[in-house]
């Protein structure tokens, strides 16, 4: 259970998180919200980027200086951008996830440990390419490779669909949602498809200009009234046949503040 | 669907198919599993064979020279004194061997400088010298030069190497000072450096408009860097902090191989950023100064060495730290060298031919762009 008590984070002038308080337990968190309304400060908080103030525990455990496994061994955090210009190959791409635990020698439990992983998501065969050879999909792949190698509890992802296609969208997803059921996480990813957050999310946060909007299951979250107070856009939810629903945009609203 | 086998038949190709597959698998599977090792063994054949290319180039440096010896003199000079005459004695021990070791240690701490400078700024373009060392040594050395006195009490020998040294290392401390009140922003180091050594090139200027005439041609000498003057005591000095500082990088190695994925990344591993920033940028600084303080500017090999060592053992700094300090002492070694054949006779200051060394060895690295070097 990870559980933020009144976090906020200020830049110089301008808080970018206000009295934040929430909770999560295992399954996939959307945190959606327009730009700047701070999702990737939220992540950025929580994977001790930024020290934000408040209060954040763990099963009840403080996070701070005092409990540095937190950052070593309970989270893994994936950042917007992912590093791709160095001469390293995928496999020690991997291995770096494994940070904390490496000594100048590698032990062969490492070595077949990073092997596992990367059969898990079907780029084995990639293991020995150069990360600068991949395309954005794969690069992606070994980032959540890099993040899951570790065997964390929480996984923290920021935007991590960024720069895929909508069949790579729909892959990372499905692959999240399953890393995220057999190892029991809690998942939290910065979103910015509605849909895709309805869809694959169990809780979605929306933030709104660092406040915590709403919070509770998609289709609870995800109205209309919502996107029109938070994104300024006209949209109404409908039902597949299937039953399940989906998110139909029309357009800003006439006297909408982010219009031009 | 119109088949002309038997069922049976068309099951049993089923299963050959199967099994020829998995096969093909398995054994896809164990070659995929060697790559990592594979890798590994590479790279230290890389190692030994920079390290064998070392010990050769360092017997050819002492080989060479305005009289040139015959590797059994070489040989016997270093290892049985007594079976040469007294001549060939002097120049390979008092002569020659300093001059060759100190192209070596030199080019090994100006090379591990320059690994580990590229590595915390991020930046291909970052070379010891990118704080303001080299121009801060030198307006140092140029003031010992023109006062004929310098910083606290030193022999007239020690005068010039050590203000070079205490101005190297000011300008480098104080750079690191103004960077910490930013937290160690790359943007604030590479720009405070830029800014410091601007700085003390204007007040070297200064020093060379008022310098007399034989003051301003040892000025310039200095500047072009030379070995010339190598003495067993700095060889031991140099050694020693290469000794000192290359084990305390090494115990940092995979934390500095981690500065690649990004400073939120590798903060997420509970992992101090800009603490690991400041305290490198220290020991660059002490590699640094004390290189130039002894044998001038010879630049380029900061730059040039570790692109080199990148392009052969990759970015993993359990290779590239000794791989950097291996290809430094092989390229002032060859410079050492050739600053000894370009005119027979004569010699060069070294600082001269090194880049001239350097420049085609960079341009093969860029022109042969299948892995990345930056």
């Amino acid at each position: 259970m990870l559980q933020l008590t009144n976090v906020s984070y200020q830049y110089t002038h301008r808080f970018v998180l206000q009295g934040v308080s929430l909770q999560f337990g295992a399954g996939i968190t959307a945190i959606i919200g327009p730009n700047g309304a701070g999702k990737s400060t939220l992540i950025k908080c929580l994977a001790g980027v930024l020290t934000p103030s408040g209060q954040i525990q763990v099963n009840g455990r403080q996070v701070g200086a005092a409990y540095p496994e937190f950052y070593t061994e309970v989270i893994s955090y994936l950042p917007q951008a992912v590093a791709t210009d160095a001469a390293i190959t995928v496999f020690e791409m991997v291995l770096l996830g494994l940070l904390n635990s490496l000594s100048l020698y590698v032990s062969d439990e490492q070595i077949e440990h990073v092997y596992t992983t990367l059969d898990e998501l079907g780029i084995g065969e990639l293991a020995s390419a150069y990360i600068h050879e991949l395309s954005g999909g794969q690069q992606q792949l070994v980032a959540i490779a890099q993040a899951l190698v570790k065997e964390p509890a929480i996984l923290l992802l920021d935007e991590p669909l960024n720069s895929l296609d909508i069949q790579h969208q729909f892959e990372m997803l499905n692959l999240i949602r399953s890393v995220t059921d057999q190892k029991g996480l809690t998942t939290l990813i910065a979103l910015h498809d509605l849909n895709l957050a309805m869809r694959y999310a169990d809780q979605v946060v929306v933030l709104h200009q660092g406040h915590v909007y709403a919070y509770g299951a998609p289709e609870d979250v995800i109205t209309p009234s919502m996107i029109q107070a938070v994104y300024g856009v006209d949209a109404q939810v409908d039902a597949n046949q299937d039953g399940t629903l989906f998110v139909n945009l029309k357009g800003l609203l006439p006297a909408s503040p982010n219009q031009p | 669907m119109v088949s002309g086998f038997e069922p049976d038949t068309i099951k049993k190709i089923a299963k050959m198919n199967q099994q020829k597959q998995v096969r093909r698998e398995n054994g896809r599977v164990l070659a995929t599993r060697q790559v990592y090792k594979k890798l590994t063994k590479r790279r230290m054949y890389w190692l030994v064979l920079a390290l064998l290319a070392v010990v050769s180039l360092l017997f050819i440096d002492i080989l060479t020279g305005p009289a040139w010896l015959t590797p059994k003199e070489v040989f016997a000079g270093l290892f049985q004194p007594t079976a040469v005459p007294a001549n060939t004695q002097i120049i390979v021990r008092l002569m020659r061997l300093p001059i060759a070791l100190m192209a070596v240690v030199v080019g090994a701490s100006l090379g591990v400088a320059g690994a580990e400078m590229q590595t915390i700024l991020n930046n291909p373009l970052a070379s010891p010298y990118t704080l303001g060392v080299s121009s801060a040594a030198s307006f140092g050395a140029a003031l010992a030069i023109v006062l004929g006195r310098g910083i606290g009490p030193v022999s007239e020998l020690w005068l010039v190497p050590t203000n070079a040294f205490v101005f190297a290392i000011l300008s480098s401390l104080l750079i690191n000072l103004i960077a910490k009140t930013r937290y160690g922003a790359v943007h604030t180091i590479i720009l405070t450096g830029v800014a410091f050594s601007f700085l003390f090139t204007s007040l070297l200027s200064f020093l060379q408009y008022v310098a007399h005439e034989n003051e301003l041609q040892a000025i310039v000498f200095w500047m072009f860097g030379s070995l010339q003057g190598a003495t067993w005591n700095q060889i031991a000095i140099v050694s020693l902090v290469l000794l000192l500082t290359l084990p305390l990088l090494i115990r940092n190695a995979w934390r500095l191989t981690a500065l690649k994925l990004g400073d939120g990344k590798v903060k997420s591993m509970g992992i101090n950023v800009e603490q690991l920033r400041l305290n490198v940028l220290i020991l660059i600084a002490v590699l640094t100064a004390v290189s130039v303080c002894f044998v001038g500017s010879i630049g380029f090999v900061g730059l040039v060495a570790p692109h080199l060592a990148r392009w052969l053992v990759g970015d993993d700094q359990r290779f590239l730290l000794p791989g950097s300090a291996l290809l430094g002492a092989i390229m002032l070694s060859v410079s050492s060298i050739a600053s000894k054949l370009l005119i027979p006779g004569a010699i060069f200051p070294v600082g001269i031919t090194t880049s001239i060394i350097g420049i085609p060895f960079l341009l093969v690295i860029i022109l042969s762009a299948k892995r990345p070097y930056s």
